[in-house]
């Protein structure tokens, strides 16, 4: 059992680290999927019936929610799906307007300082002290948790290597570049090494690099049983959760692995490369094998039932009409083609309503 | 409550103010140099003001007097005394401003046509307000005495006036120590805005998702600015001692324990406030409305209490720090006679403190 589980992890750390952009990894079966949850049946977090309104907008909306103890849970969605909502209600700093939370078995809504030795939380803004240095933030959030004096210099040692930032230990916070801010906030969440961690785009703004470097954390973190909820604009970010959540307008409208969300993109992906987009674009709505069509800077994604079969009757479409082009080809959609479709999806049945 | 976590908050909090210079400026030196500002531009008014008489003729001409008196509306009425000194400690006691003395004989002097004279106290520890009252009162005297006026009698009444506590009548005197109350209330501005400052700026979020208590929280804010509240209040007495050259009659470890008391009033009040703002600017113009711009016209400052108004007076700090600094500056009195006042401003704080940290929620929206 034990050796299986090992192997798992191994393959889910692969998951982790690889840079999923197109790449068709082989699925795993549903247990195996989430080793950690191996041994628990509870779920780390549940909602049912979430509802959260300010005013006259709902953020979040009979939000039912089940992810499993030691996952990392991507929740991905437009601007104003309602994600940071439901972080912080799931933080216990937001009180629903109805509906049940409980995170790691305790009821967040009725008493959610049992939860908060347990919770580490990163919001989505920079929200640590500016005039503090990154060592007296750590430390400061490291005496506010209890981690006991004994280990406090050793673990916050371990923290700041671990971000990359022994270095800076002595800089005001407020002085940091925008990674490093975000990755002092990740270690400041750290500090009392929490059973949950609630990220709320923890990447926004951070540089490739110190992605992949903030990913290996999370890795590593992973491994050892924390059950991670985040949040990320990322695309390639959501390929390397275990599972993910698409929301929109305040409710998950798709949940699962990336691989089979990102087969839910509308049939099979053409990438066509051409000087002038716009004028193709127009043309292409008389192209009758197009089922959705989206525009990604200086290329565009269409997607047909059957790619094989549709690429030279595109290319004769274009030759007719003298459309210069400069590539057209067949690919994998990714989970942002998915996404983009599930969304866009969603908008015209609820303009449809 | 935990005291490590109170400990982490306090320093965090004795950190932001020692390293913003415009927060420490604001918490040490601003008080005594808004209290240097504000004694140079005071102005001058007049309002009601109670007198008590000590009539020691009742005769029907001194009752005349004083029914004429009380119609005037600058007075009111305080009542008659028995003994001259029960009109000095009523005075002291600050219930009357000005006091009224008719002397035996009175009556039947102006009815012989004999110059008689009347003696009116003032209370110099309000000396822009009792020195218009009393230039006032002589002449209502004067006006009431001219049936009894002739060509060899031009001044039938006499009027001797007599100064309490502030003989030179000291504009300056009695209002720097009034002033006290309007500098102090700079650092609840400051703690007003922290509390703001920590939820604009975000930090709060990552703090309401911690184990910190509101006790921990509330005692880590209020405690690092009683402390500079207690600095900048020495600076600024200190500039109203040696630049203002304002007697000291009582003690100033009495003036110290007041001053606690009135900062925790008014730091409380700020805290409880500002716990349910989440903006500085808002925050700013909370404390302005609540404290500030009440105080200068509320409280006893410049114009006496409104007695109508006197429940809204006394249910601001400033009210009763104005008239125990006046009365411990320019009386010399100490805990005792203040009682009241020390009483109500302990109750304000205790109370601001204990609602915050009862409504206090670690929430953010
Ligand atoms: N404190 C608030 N007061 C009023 N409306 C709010 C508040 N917080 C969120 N909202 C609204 O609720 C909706 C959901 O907001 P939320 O911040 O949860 O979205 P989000 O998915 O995190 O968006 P983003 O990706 O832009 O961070 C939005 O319409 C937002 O304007
Ligand atoms: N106000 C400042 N005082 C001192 N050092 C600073 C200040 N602002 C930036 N730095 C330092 O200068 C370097 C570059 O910072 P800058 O914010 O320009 O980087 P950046 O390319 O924008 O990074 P990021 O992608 O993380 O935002 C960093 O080492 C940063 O810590
Ligand atoms: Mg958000
Ligand atoms: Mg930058």
């Amino acid at each position: 059992m034990k050796h299986v589980v090992k192997n798992v992890v191994k393959n889910v750390v692969k998951n982790v680290e690889k840079q999923s952009m197109s790449a068709r990894s082989q699925l795993p079966n549903a247990e195996s999927r989430f080793p950690n949850s191996v041994h628990h049946s509870m779920n780390a977090i549940e909602t049912h019936q979430l509802h959260r309104r300010f005013r006259r907008t709902v953020a979040v909306k009979a939000l039912d929610l089940a992810i499993p103890q030691g996952i990392i849970y991507g929740l991905i969605g437009p601007d104003g799906a309602g994600k940071t909502t439901t972080l912080r209600m799931l933080a216990g700093v937001l009180k629903p307007s109805s509906g049940q939370a409980r995170v790691l078995g305790q009821d967040v809504v009725r008493d959610p300082e049992a939860l908060r030795p347990h919770l580490g939380y990163m919001p989505q803004h920079f929200s640590l002290y500016g005039d503090l240095s990154v060592l007296e933030n750590l430390r400061f959030f490291a005496e506010i948790y209890g981690v006991p004096r004994k280990e406090r210099a050793a673990r916050i040692q371990r923290l700041l290597r671990f971000a990359q930032l022994e270095a800076f230990a002595q800089r005001p916070a407020a002085k940091l570049s925008g990674g490093m801010k975000k990755k002092l906030g990740l270690a400041c969440a750290l500090v009392h090494s929490p059973r949950i961690l609630l990220l709320d785009e923890p990447t926004n703004g951070v540089d490739p690099v110190s992605r992949r470097e903030f990913w290996d954390i999370l890795g590593e973190l992973y491994l050892q049983g924390v059950t991670i909820l985040i949040t990320t604009p990322y695309m390639d970010e959501a390929e390397r959760c275990n599972l993910v959540g698409l929301m929109f307008q305040g409710t998950i409208i798709q949940q699962g692995e990336p691989e089979a969300l990102r087969r839910l993109a509308p049939g099979e992906l053409l990438v066509l490369y051409a000087p002038d987009l716009l004028r193709v674009e127009q043309l292409l709505a008389r192209f009758p094998d197009i089922l959705s069509l989206q525009v990604y800077g200086d290329r565009l994604h269409l997607f047909v039932a059957d790619a094989q079969a549709s690429r030279p009757r595109l290319e004769a479409f274009l030759r007719e009409r003298g459309v210069a082009f400069t590539a057209l080809y067949q690919d994998e959609p990714r989970l942002e083609e998915a996404f983009v479709h599930l969304i866009r999806q969603a908008q015209a049945r609820q303009a449809a309503a | 409550m935990s005291i490590r976590r109170l400990w982490a908050i306090l320093r965090k909090e004795f950190r932001h103010i020692l390293r913003d210079r415009r927060i420490l400026f604001m918490v040490t030196v601003s008080p005594a140099i808004m209290l240097m500002a504000f004694a140079y531009v005071f102005s001058f008014d007049l309002n009601p003001t109670r007198m008590a008489v000590f009539d020691q003729d009742r005769s029907p001409h001194s009752r005349q007097l004083v029914l004429a008196l009380s119609q005037d509306r600058n007075l009111i009425p305080a009542g008659e005394v028995a003994r001259y000194p029960d009109l000095r400690r009523e005075m002291q006691a600050g219930r009357i401003k000005l006091g009224l003395v008719i002397p035996p004989g009175f009556g039947a002097d102006l009815a012989a046509g004999r110059q008689t004279q009347v003696q009116v106290l003032g209370d110099g520890s309000d000396a822009i307000n009792t020195s218009t009252q009393m230039a006032l009162l002589a002449r209502r005297i004067d006006e009431w005495s001219q049936p009894f006026r002739s060509r060899a009698l031009p001044q039938p009444v006499e009027l001797q006036a007599e100064t309490l506590y502030n003989p030179d009548i000291k504009g300056r005197w009695s209002m720097v120590p009034a002033l006290l109350a309007i500098a102090m209330i700079l650092p609840s501005m400051s703690v007003a805005l922290a509390l703001a400052r920590e939820k604009e700026l975000g930090s709060f979020e990552s703090l309401a998702a911690t184990p910190v208590q509101a006790p921990e929280y509330i005692l880590g804010k209020l405690a690092p600015y009683m402390v500079f509240g207690v600095i900048s209040a020495g600076l600024a007495i200190a500039v109203a001692v040696l630049w203002f050259r304002v007697p000291m009659r009582g003690r100033y470890l009495d003036l110290m324990g007041f001053t606690l008391l009135y900062l925790w009033a008014t730091l409380g009040i700020s805290i409880f406030v500002s716990s349910f703002i989440t903006n500085q600017s808002t925050a700013l113009r909370a404390v302005l409305l609540l404290f500030l711009v009440p105080s200068f016209f509320l409280t006893g400052l410049i114009i006496p209490i409104d007695e109508q108004a006197r429940l809204v007076a006394y249910s601001l700090p400033a009210t009763h720090y104005v008239a125990i600094n006046r009365a411990v500056f320019l009386k010399g009195l100490s805990w005792g006679p203040l009682g009241f006042h020390a009483f109500l401003l302990l109750a304000m704080g205790l109370l601001s403190t204990v609602l915050t940290v009862l409504s206090f929620r670690k929430r953010v929206g």
